[in-house]
């Protein structure tokens, strides 16, 4: 999967936020905020075709987390994004 | 030899250069003349000015029947509107340089080549005033007891309604803005100015007032309000913040850097109402009587 490039990262008011370029498209008083592993897994995987295995190594290298925890924490973020139409 | 013309908003000097915004129609600009001295925005009219080929386009949309294209080429912004009856180019850098292409008084509708300056200028002022700490909101704005009070929401919600009930029903409350109020945000400091863009309503006051709090307005059956923090204080407001600057990177870094201290320090309530008196009371009391807990 690849995430939407309409979207773009941004720190403001002490979060991570979405903001989404097409924005005349969008309902904007809804906003997407990352915390800290979601916003690692957005900052590593953006701009490229990638897969859960991919996600969950990053997580496995960043937090030391067991294959099996990472897998599942991987397979939970891609099913988030995909939901809400981040990815595709 | 040209005379300039200085007026300010949001406390910021604004030149006219070639132009006269009071001689074009413009009067709600009057309460803004200023004798303080020039800044960097200076308002030129320009009637060579061109969009240079090549230019993005970055967002395009609809204003009092014209087609509006925001473009960005060579490190400024460009603003083309064309309709039948009147067409217009404006382009703004973020240093405060604004030119305006007018059309010929004889060529163009009156009434419409004076509803499209008034915009451009409003638009032209968006970039320069973005980077001086001044944001520009799409609310309806009153002044109870000294402070400012924001209501946000989509067009027919009911802001300025809002604003027109507590003028009605509490004392010691007065109209700042109707349309696009300015906030002036400084470290310590968050502050609504009326400006002389004021939407339907002609309220063009030269003054400001500390902000007591923005509240996001919701048609309901019952009143209800709440505070917004964090991620749900930021969605509430910048779904009000100038739409065409949200299409620029640039500018849209600016807004969010801008909003970063309003979410801070500003109370963000959402009100869920009927356009009545008690919903009027009820913010009320949760933004003066609880206004020491922020």
């Amino acid at each position: 999967m690849k995430i939407d490039e309409r979207y773009r990262l941004r720190e403001t008011a002490g979060l991570y936020i979405l903001l989404d370029r097409q924005s005349e498209t969008a309902d904007l008083t809804r906003i997407v905020t990352l915390n800290d592993s979601a916003r690692l897994l957005w900052q590593h995987l953006r701009e490229r075709e990638f897969t859960e295995a991919d996600a969950a190594a990053v997580l496995t290298e960043h937090y030391g987390l067991s294959p099996q925890q990472a897998a599942a924490d991987a397979r939970k973020w891609t099913a988030l994004l995909l939901e809400h139409g981040l990815a595709r | 030899m040209s005379t300039l013309l200085h007026y300010s908003a949001a406390g910021l000097p604004l030149s006219f250069r070639e132009l006269d915004p009071e001689a074009e129609g413009l009067e709600c600009f009057a309460p803004f003349r200023s004798e303080a001295a020039p800044g960097p925005i200076v308002f030129s009219r320009d009637d060579t000015l061109t969009l240079p080929p090549g230019a993005d386009t970055l967002h395009t949309f609809g204003f009092a029947e014209t087609a509006c294209r925001f473009h960005f080429a060579a490190g400024r912004y460009f603003l083309s509107m064309n309709h039948p009856r009147a067409a217009m180019l404006s382009a703004a850098g973020t240093g405060g340089d604004v030119a305006v292409h007018l059309p010929g008084e004889a060529s163009a509708d009156p009434v419409l080549r004076r509803a499209l300056l008034r915009f451009a200028l409003w638009w032209g002022f968006g970039p320069a005033a973005l980077l001086r700490g001044a944001l520009p909101l799409h609310a309806s704005a009153v002044v109870h007891r000294g402070r400012a009070v924001l209501f946000l929401g989509e067009s027919g919600t009911g802001k300025s309604t809002q604003s027109r009930l507590w003028t009605r029903f509490l004392p010691d409350t007065t109209l700042l803005n109707d349309d696009s109020p300015i906030l002036r945000i400084r470290r310590d400091d968050i502050a609504a100015w009326g400006s002389p863009w004021s939407g339907k309503t002609p309220c063009y006051r030269n003054l400001s007032a500390p902000v007591a709090a923005i509240v996001r307005l919701r048609q309901a059956p019952h009143d209800t309000i709440r505070p917004l923090k964090g991620a749900e204080a930021l969605a509430a407001l910048l779904p009000s913040c100038p739409p065409s600057m949200t299409h620029s990177t640039q500018l849209t870094d600016r807004i969010c850097d801008l909003l970063s201290p309003v979410v801070a320090r500003t109370p963000v309530f959402l009100l869920a109402c009927r356009p009545d008196r008690q919903a009027v009371t009820l913010a009320r009391d949760a933004i003066f009587d609880t206004a020491h807990r922020f």
